[in-house]
């Protein structure tokens, strides 16, 4: 890309400087715009209740017990743990999964595989309000015959997440580019499939397994209607379904209404800021080969 | 004991001897271990991706407010959307029949070729249909009993005995008990015959006659069944309007909405055809594909508004609002993204720095922005955007409580002023989204193209109209197709800035069916009306591919 923008800047270098100009301007503007509702949010969790409804743009003073009450009175503390469980969970299990699964798909030969790789994109036609109710049924269902409860309760907000086909299908591209040649080489030193995956393909697939990780905390921190469906209590209620419920209960208290979008968004920000470049370029990939 | 594994090893790479080893035992291992790789994300995918599919049309057969009810059959689908549920119905029956004829004709033809003793196999074939047909039965017959496990078993202490006992009632039950024998006999029964016509026929395509008059048969049975099942149902109507002493004209409008659509289909053939031809024959058939259009929809014109107002108002209604918050976020999402692109990609510095901050309102977590849009566009005086309308001499609006329509056309009333806002929050999430996707693929258009055009004397404009565009036409159509989804599928910002006020001007079809689902308990009716949206969106992925897909250029 870098070695792109530099040889292409050499034909037309003159007329260039007022078309950057305009360029600057309005990426600037447009950007603001992109950034605006973000600084409000980050302003107002800092504001008195009265400058909130007011809709100042700066707070008068720093109050930083706004997010202490959102998290101790609103519970916000609760509902982050639980998000922080339910998306290592998610997210351990998609990545285990979604790599063995990718790794057959792209290494392996065996029957049904063009037929079962089909049915596997077909799944993302399906509207997820379509396998709602019936999942609610199932896991309900799975709940009364096992052990333990699955409805308000870790299983049903994380194992029906775990088959991701997202995943698998972003890895498989990776995954089908690495050498053959690599394989055969290590099949003369006696490595099986589950070797030549951990020893060779792993460590050579840092960064789309990144992506998978960037991509499955972010969905799983964001999810709202199945969670809403299988939560009735606080002791699983992950911080997506916290945020709304703080919605509908406090419509006048805005300033801690915005720290808890605040605390919300700030682990998905943090982690967007510092992965950005491998997150773009993931998303690019997923998106052009799909 | 570690050395000694390593030898084994070895020694069976080098010289394969035992069960599996040889060329068939390491086919033989390489799909067992595949398959064992596969299994836990794939029966994860099976189990909460696809299944649920077919419970949900079970379900939606049957009346179900948290516990399951007596069968409706259709009635839950002509509850939503009246009689268009048996002419759908008559649809996919013919399109399975369909599906039958075409291997009929592949088999016609393979007979042709390979002599017609492979017509033989029609009968492994159908035989193997049945069973098939005899085992989704048993399906169907069993899931109602291992459900009703979980109730029997609460209040009870659980032990595995009682499991055991539970589910081996379940599985012997009378009904289930034949299926599942009838199952067995007729796939036995096709294993037989297929073994023995492979051994007297010597014949070394036995398993794609196989598959050809599996398929064939089965299709036609499955449709078949579908169509009668439609007829039956439509007669008991027919009965019960008799007792009723009502008159009902159901079959006039199910044939002549079906006439409409054929007329409609052989218009979209011959203006095929005519694209084909010559100048006079071009003109006739595009006169004709012209006037049996216009037939067609004088038809469909004059019979779907009766229909549609006899179903279900939400549904219809949500499907209008569905379409009107695709209609103003799809195409303008794209423009300003298809934008964005374009100026990342000019020769500026701090690239990456706009490109990250454009990607900052698809990553923040939905709920969180959106709960800042509800304060943003609230309807106090002082909100942001009635500030700014003050500031402009206006008077502050309502936004999210607004349900007045902002426009009529042709007295069809556009989006709600809500709406308006929930779309702007659509376009304001994914145009970043669609600019790093279109970046990416302004990367991949060889620079040879651009000096190519620009030795052809053709401006920035040219350039990007004749080179650029057509190139990015797979993204394109890609990031369409997604967005369109995208909008059937919205949740979240939805469910955070729909308010009481708007009177339900807000509620795109994911909404109607929630609200059905989880604020009614309506089970049964809920999953009908999503599968109406999910016939929704096939419909329109189909039609995308066969207008867009043309037209894409893949260079």
């Amino acid at each position: 890309m870098a070695s792109m923008t530099a040889s292409q800047s050499s034909p037309r270098r003159k007329p260039i400087k007022w078309w950057n100009i305009i360029v600057y301007i309005i990426l600037s503007v447009g950007g603001i715009a992109m950034v605006l509702p973000m600084y409000w949010t980050i302003a107002a969790s800092f504001m008195t209740r009265a400058e909130a409804i007011a809709f100042r743009w700066f707070p008068g003073q720093l109050r930083y017990e706004n997010f202490i009450v959102a998290w101790e009175q609103a519970q916000f503390s609760e509902y982050f743990v639980n998000s922080v469980i339910i998306t290592t969970i998610t997210v351990t299990g998609i990545v285990l999964f979604s790599t063995l699964a990718a790794y057959a798909f792209a290494r392996m030969e065996f029957k049904g595989k063009d037929f079962l790789f089909s049915l596997l994109l077909s799944t993302i036609f399906i509207p997820e309000m379509v396998l709602l109710l019936p999942n609610f049924l199932t896991v309900t269902w799975l709940g009364r015959i096992g052990p333990i409860s699955w409805v308000d309760n870790w299983p049903a907000l994380t194992i029906p997440f775990m088959g991701s086909v997202f995943s698998i299908f972003l890895l498989r591209q990776f995954f089908a580019q690495i050498p053959r040649d690599l394989f055969d080489a290590a099949k003369i030193d006696g490595a099986g499939h589950f070797r030549f995956l951990t020893s060779v393909v792993l460590p050579l697939s840092r960064a789309p397994i990144m992506t998978v990780i960037i991509f499955s905390f972010i969905g799983s921190w964001n999810a709202l209607a199945w969670p809403l469906l299988v939560t009735n209590s606080a002791d699983w209620r992950p911080i997506a379904v916290g945020l709304t419920n703080f919605l509908d209960e406090e419509q006048q208290r805005i300033h801690l209404q915005m720290a808890g979008a605040v605390i919300t968004m700030l682990p998905v920000l943090l982690i967007y800021f510092f992965t950005q470049k491998q997150f773009t370029e993931g998303i690019a990939l997923s998106g052009l080969k799909g | 004991m570690a050395s000694s594994i390593t030898t084994a090893n070895a020694t069976t790479a080098r010289q394969p001897r035992g069960f599996l080893s040889g060329k068939r035992g390491r086919i033989l291992k390489e799909n067992f271990t595949a398959y064992l790789f596969l299994f836990p994300a794939m029966s994860l995918i099976f189990a909460f991706g696809l299944y649920p599919v077919a419970f949900s049309l079970y379900v939606s057969m049957y009346k179900w407010k948290i516990k399951q009810g007596t069968f409706l059959g259709f009635a839950n689908y002509t509850k939503a959307m009246d009689n268009l549920a048996y002419i759908v119905a008559f649809l996919i029956a013919l399109g399975t029949i369909w599906l039958a004829i075409q291997a009929l004709k592949h088999a016609w033809r393979t007979g042709k070729e390979k002599g017609m003793q492979s017509w033989l196999y029609l009968f492994p074939g159908a035989f193997f249909a049945s069973g098939t047909y005899y085992f989704l039965k048993f399906i169907v017959l069993v899931l109602p009993e291992i459900l009703s496990i979980g109730q029997k078993v609460q209040r009870v202490v659980r032990t595995r005995e009682l499991y055991v006992q539970l589910f081996r009632e379940a599985f012997q039950v009378e009904s289930v008990v034949q299926a599942r024998q009838s199952a067995l006999l007729w796939l036995a029964l096709g294993l037989i015959v297929y073994f023995a016509l492979n051994y007297f026929l010597k014949s070394r395509d036995g398993a794609k006659f196989l598959g050809i008059f599996y398929r064939m048969t089965f299709a036609g049975w499955i449709g078949f069944l579908i169509a009668e099942f439609t007829w039956d149902s439509i007669q008991l109507e027919y009965a019960k309007a008799m007792e009723k002493g009502q008159e009902i004209a159901l079959w006039p409008q199910i044939l002549s909405v079906m006439a409409g659509l054929v007329l409609l289909y052989v218009s979209w053939q011959v203006w095929q055809y005519a694209q084909r031809q010559d100048s006079t024959p071009k003109m006739l058939a595009g006169a004709f594909a012209a006037i049996t259009l216009l037939g067609g929809a004088w038809i469909l014109a004059g019979e779907v508004p009766p229909i549609i107002a006899a179903g279900d108002k939400a549904l219809w209604q949500g499907l209008m609002i569905t379409a009107w918050y695709s209609l103003g976020t799809v195409p303008i999402q794209l423009a300003v993204g298809l934008g964005i692109a374009y100026l990342l990609y000019q020769d500026i510095k701090a690239k990456s720095f706009f490109r990250m901050v454009y990607f900052i309102p698809y990553i923040t977590p939905a709920v969180a922005s959106a709960s800042v849009f509800r304060i943003m566009f609230s309807n106090r005086p002082t909100g942001m955007m009635n500030n700014i309308l003050g500031m402009l001499g206006q008077e502050p609006l309502k936004w999210l409580l607004e349900p007045r329509p902002v426009f009529t056309i042709f007295g069809v009333s556009g989006p709600s002023l809500a709406l308006v806002v929930i779309i702007l929050f659509g376009i304001w999430t994914y145009s970043g989204y669609n600019a790093v996707i279109f970046l990416a693929g302004l990367g991949s258009v060889p620079r040879s193209l651009y000096e190519a055009a620009e030795i052809d004397g053709a401006n920035r404009w040219q350039a990007f109209r004749h080179v650029t565009l057509p190139l990015l036409s797979p993204i394109t159509y890609f990031l369409s197709l997604l967005g369109v989804i995208g909008t059937f599928k919205a949740f979240n910002h939805v469910f955070v800035l729909r308010n009481a006020a708007a009177l339900r001007t807000v509620d795109t079809m994911s909404m109607v069916i929630w609200d059905l689902i989880k604020t009614n308990n309506r089970y049964g009716y809920g999953t009908a009306v999503a599968f109406v949206l999910f016939g929704v969106v096939l419909i329109l992925t189909l039609v995308n591919n066969s207008i867009q897909g043309k037209r894409v250029f893949y260079g």
